[in-house]
């Protein structure tokens, strides 16, 4: 009797696991899986889906002009690795994308996500490519050879925020003297506002006050209340979608005449104006890149961008776009998907002039697995679209500063 | 008979990582996937079942529901990772102390809670609040590295730095601990402390009564069950070499241990392990079945559309035959819960047994 | 510290405050009659929201009015619920009562996600950003009409127990089971009504949140957790203690937000104060009865 019972249960047992594996599956043995570690669903779901459309892009761009030709005309294959915005799940997601054999890895959009997913990377030897995650602490110290940083450092995106925000001031003749540095609590907030407040003392900008909260917070009155109470120059903040528009709602509710200066994320997403509407003018953000910037082939992509998904194209898509295009050159000049030979490819990358829509001349990685060259631009709502402000070699538009107060907008 | 049964079972679960990487193996796991997920769904399921028996002795034999164990594998990660980043210091070593920290954690919140007299639904609040203070502490102490964690740096393969490059040796550290700690149990059960515990768990008053002295085996229960708890906490941070209090330290992840206890049967020797071999295939295989959560916003904008009700409503169910928006195991593990808890509250290894019985 | 950040900030406490109180005073109502700690509570409130934001979407419904279409609906869900779930474990150990509805709250929340996924969404309404300024501090209009409406369904429940034949009865149910059964009071339908008004409370509160809170499939959890802080603050069964106690949580979250070194260790002062009266006060402010 028990041993019937055992024998039948643990059969049972061994029957079910191994039949919820039964599912076949399988992909045409030229073709290049590429893996893409998004956040496609969860509170950022919507910046996920805007950088996977650069992606998407490139590799139909590709695929229809003949695939890689080095390779005989081989596809690429997208696999998508939802993170769900959590680095937990990012994880499991990069684990399983290297499991299923991709030849590469891109994302993780999140600074915090993509820090440890590079690492799961390096220890199954997958190239790892790094469009969007700015923290410089996924390259800087580890020594890791299979991560390529094509975002720019947050130092980098600090460094030239201040700069904008000390010639902005001084140009318009009202100087911005004081700030307050509000920003998310998790590795991207955190990582940039030191160097934003490294930034500001050098340029001898005072930040009244460092002010972290947690991410996706509902409600933020005492906070901003507290900003009124300080009265800035400017608020300076390092958002994602969701508080960069609570934030914006509750000045706005509160009447908190501050200019807000974003930092990309939140504050560059074509959600933020969607959702705004006429509260989002004259916003500043941080920008990587702008479809009215003054270089070559910047407007041709932006149109077939806007003409396949029906949004304009931003710095993140266009990030994720010239990242996959990174990859597609690697692949060419090492002939094959093997994830060492692409690996030696990548490190010799040179991607220079009109062959790179962002705005500075060559996409390169250094030992480091850093891209060296970085320029960011500054962009304003105006008009209800981006435009860019600065610097003003490229920039196709003028900064309208002094912001005009709530009321009027 | 039982025995060999069991032996038998025991005897394939070793020789697995063997066959794992096998071509007969690759040829049947879907979507591409490799035999190391293989490994790490059994290593799951060795890893939630050690959970659920280090629970079971708090929650099942001494009968208070604790709803706060979070905390003492979160402690237990902690230290140990913490100790190796900043000293250097070897993660068994980390465990000993993560161990006896969580120990220490456990037997505070226990005294606390034993002398303020909470029973039933107070003392499980008592130890959500608890829990729930702890995960706040990791999220806003500077040194835990808040909300973005700990990253164990790569060492390669190091016995001694507990890291290893493979998967292998996670599943037989993971198997030999689920192991251990049941015999760790069977021999409770039948000792003195077991009856004890037994009878504090049938009716406190009374075992009080007749002279048990009920505080300080409850104490002996909390502190054994949130020690050995805690050491899952560090082998769960050398397997996944990052931690994050989102992940580790949550009251999802409280209910997910008591989970394979309840349904497999609590109080029981075999009943968490029972428990975790049923319970935990089903939230691997949705993962891997399931690529990814749909995509809502679609949805949503197809709702919001002017397109016809027989459209979206087609548009929904295609959405939902792949998967949805995630959560299908999850959804699953409830309605088997509840299913427990109105016909079978025992679990499912007495129901089995009373059943064989017949 | 300026007198209008401290007043704000003291403002937008109460007016949370009101509608905890309402999602508390749905607990201590269930909690008070069949002495059932529902784990779920929240997870109905993140019903009533899908149900709001759904009706928004498809058909424009205001909110406003959705409340009023979801309360008889959420009372019948709760009778349902009450009878084919809770009911067959009212006998059992305090354990399994807990664990079933925790298997019920794993369901739901689980269940909103595979249908709606995790996205976060939230119901837009025109008047949603409008505030009105009394003596410098900005209120929002939709903040104050959710705490209004949310005080008023607690005071009408409030008065309902107290003055009503069929409140008596509820009342009797929750002193005295077997007494009541004496007197022929239908234990067994007084426990369905109670169910369905607790569930309806907390799908109204959610309602109101709509216009100015997301909505994901686990916004439940973090409500049925102040709402067990705020019931066992103001004593569990007591309907004003429920009431005060979403009030005082109110304000010690907002507050804690402005003094505190981080906006984010507020909910620790929340789990401080809960601790704090599990282990000194276990029966609150107001003790266990119901009025």
């Amino acid at each position: 009797m028990f041993k019937n019972f055992f024998a039948g249960v643990s059969a049972l047992l061994v029957a079910g696991i191994l039949g919820s594996f039964a599912n076949g599956g399988a992909v045409a043995a030229d073709d290049v899986k590429v893996g893409i570690l998004l956040p496609l669903s969860g509170p950022i779901a919507p910046i996920g889906q805007n950088n996977r459309r650069g992606h998407a892009l490139a590799i139909e761009e590709v695929n229809a002009a003949g695939g890689i030709k080095s390779m005989g005309g081989a596809k690429l294959i997208m696999i998508d690795g939802d993170t769900q915005g959590k680095p937990e799940v990012g994880i499991q997601e990069a684990e399983k994308l290297a499991a299923q054999g991709v030849s590469a890895i891109l994302g993780a959009y999140q600074s915090n996500v993509t820090f440890p997913t590079t690492q799961i990377a390096e220890k199954a030897g997958v190239p790892y490519i790094d469009p969007v995650a700015i923290a410089d602490t996924i390259t800087e110290g580890r020594n890791f050879k299979y991560t390529f940083k094509v975002a720019p450092k947050a130092s980098w995106y600090a460094r030239d925020q201040l700069n904008f925000i000390k010639w902005v001031g001084e140009k318009s003749g009202k100087p911005i003297k004081k700030i307050v540095l509000m920003y998310e609590d998790t590795l991207f907030g955190q990582s940039t506002s030191k160097g934003q407040e490294a930034s500001a003392k050098e340029l001898g900008i005072e930040v009244l006050e460092k002010i972290a909260y947690p991410a996706q917070t509902p409600d933020m009155t005492p906070t901003i209340s507290k900003v009124k109470q300080l009265a800035p120059d400017a608020l300076v903040l390092v958002s994602y979608i969701a508080d960069a528009v609570l934030i914006t709602k509750t000045m706005k509710e509160l009447g908190v005449d501050v200019p807000i200066i974003g930092t990309s994320a939140g504050h560059i997403d074509p959600a933020y104006i969607a959702n705004l509407g006429p509260l989002a003018e004259d916003s500043f953000t941080v920008g990587e890149w702008n479809p009215d910037l003054k270089k070559p082939g910047a407007a041709q992509i932006a149109e077939r961008f806007q003409a396949k998904f029906g949004v304009p194209m931003n710095g993140h898509a266009a990030e994720t776009y010239m990242a996959t295009m990174v990859l597609v050159d690697a692949l060419e000049r090492a002939g094959s998907a093997d994830r060492d030979k692409l690996r030696d490819a990548l490190s010799k990358t040179s991607i220079c002039g009109e062959r790179n829509i962002l705005p500075y001349d060559c996409i390169k990685f250094d030992p480091s697995g850093q891209s060296p060259q970085g320029q960011l631009t500054m962009l304003q709502v105006q008009g209800g679209k981006f435009v860019s402000i600065w610097p003003s070699e490229i920039a196709a538009a003028k900064p309208i500063f002094p912001v005009p107060g709530w009321s009027k907008r | 008979m039982r025995l060999i049964a069991a032996a038998l079972f025991l005897v394939f679960l070793l020789l697995l990582p063997a066959f794992a990487y096998s071509d007969i193996v690759a040829r049947v796991m879907p979507r591409g996937l490799s035999g190391a997920s293989l490994l790490n769904v059994f290593l799951l399921i060795f890893l939630f079942g050690y959970l659920a028996q280090c629970w079971n002795i708090l929650g099942g034999f001494a009968g208070q529901l604790s709803l706060g164990h979070a905390a003492f594998f979160g402690i237990g990660a902690y230290t140990s990772t913490l100790l190796f980043t900043i000293f250097g210091l070897s993660p068994w070593i980390g465990m000993i102390l993560g161990m006896s920290l969580a120990g220490l954690f456990g037997l505070f919140v226990g005294f606390v809670s034993f002398h303020y007299r909470l029973v039933g639904p107070f003392f499980t609040l008592a130890t959500i609040a608890f829990a729930e203070l702890v995960r706040l502490s990791a999220l806003h102490l500077k040194f835990t590295g808040g909300s973005m964690g700990v990253l164990i740096p790569l060492q390669g393969d190091s016995v001694w730095q507990f890291q290893f490059s493979g998967k292998a040796p996670y599943y037989y550290i993971s198997l030999f601990m689920l192991v251990a700690v049941t015999a760790l149990i069977w021999r409770i059960a039948r000792s003195r402390l077991g009856y004890y515990l037994h009878a504090i768990r049938q009716d406190e008053d009374a075992a009080e009564a007749i002279g048990v002295n009920t505080r300080k085996y409850k104490l002996i229960a909390a502190t054994l069950s949130a020690a050995l708890t805690g050491a899952g906490g560090t082998f769960y941070a050398q397997y996944t070499q990052y931690i994050v209090p989102d992940d580790i330290l949550t009251v999802g992840l409280s209910v997910e241990i008591i989970l394979r206890a309840i349904i497999g049967g609590s109080g029981t020797v075999l009943g968490p392990v029972v428990g975790s071999f049923l319970l935990t295939p089903i939230a691997e295989a949705t993962r891997v079945l399931f690529s990814g959560a749909g995509s809502g916003a679609a949805v949503v904008q197809l709702f919001a559309s002017d397109a016809t009700l027989a459209k979206k409503l087609s548009g929904y169910f295609s959405f939902l035959v792949g998967g949805g928006g995630g959560g299908g195991a999850l959804m699953l593990y409830g309605l088997i819960l509840i299913f427990t808890c109105l016909v079978m509250p025992s679990g499912a290894v007495p129901w089995f047994e009373r059943r064989a019985r017949r | 510290m300026n007198s209008v950040v401290l007043s704000q900030t003291v403002v937008s406490g109460l007016l949370l405050g009101g509608v905890y109180a309402l999602v508390a005073v749905g607990l201590t109502l269930i909690f008070g009659v069949m002495k059932i700690l529902n784990f779920a509570h929240g997870d109905f409130l993140m019903l009533g929201m899908y149900f709001a934001f759904l009706l928004s979407i498809m058909f424009g419904i205001d909110p406003y009015i959705s409340a009023v279409l979801a309360l008889p609906l959420f009372f019948g869900l709760g009778w349902i619920v009450q009878s084919c779930l809770i009911r067959p474990v009212l006998r059992a150990p305090e354990n399994i009562q807990i664990l079933l509805t925790v298997g019920l709250s794993l369901f739901l929340q689980n269940l909103a996600l595979f249908l709606f996924s995790p996205d976060f969404q939230s119901l837009r309404v025109s008047y949603g950003g409008n505030t009105v300024s009394i003596m410098g501090v900005s209120i929002s209009y939709v903040r104050f009409i959710a705490s209004m409406i949310a005080v008023a369904a607690s005071l009408t429940l409030y008065l309902f127990l107290a003055r009503t034949d069929l409140g008596k009865a509820l009342r009797a149910c929750a002193e005295e089971h077997l007494g009541s059964l004496a007197v022929g009071i239908n234990v067994d339908r007084m426990y369905n009504i109670a169910f369905g008004l607790g569930i309806a409370c907390v799908a109204l509160a959610g309602i109101l949140m709509t216009p100015f809170f997301y909505i994901s499939p686990q916004v439940g959890l973090p409500f049925t957790l102040t709402a067990f802080v705020v019931a066992v603050l103001g004593g569990l069964g007591s309907l004003p203690g429920a009431l005060i106690g979403g009030l005082i949580i109110g304000l010690i979250e907002s507050l804690g937000e402005l003094f505190l070194l981080a906006p984010s260790m507020k909910q620790m002062a929340t789990f401080s104060v809960f601790l704090l009266i599990l282990l000194l006060r276990p029966r609150g402010l107001f003790g266990g009865k119901l009025t």
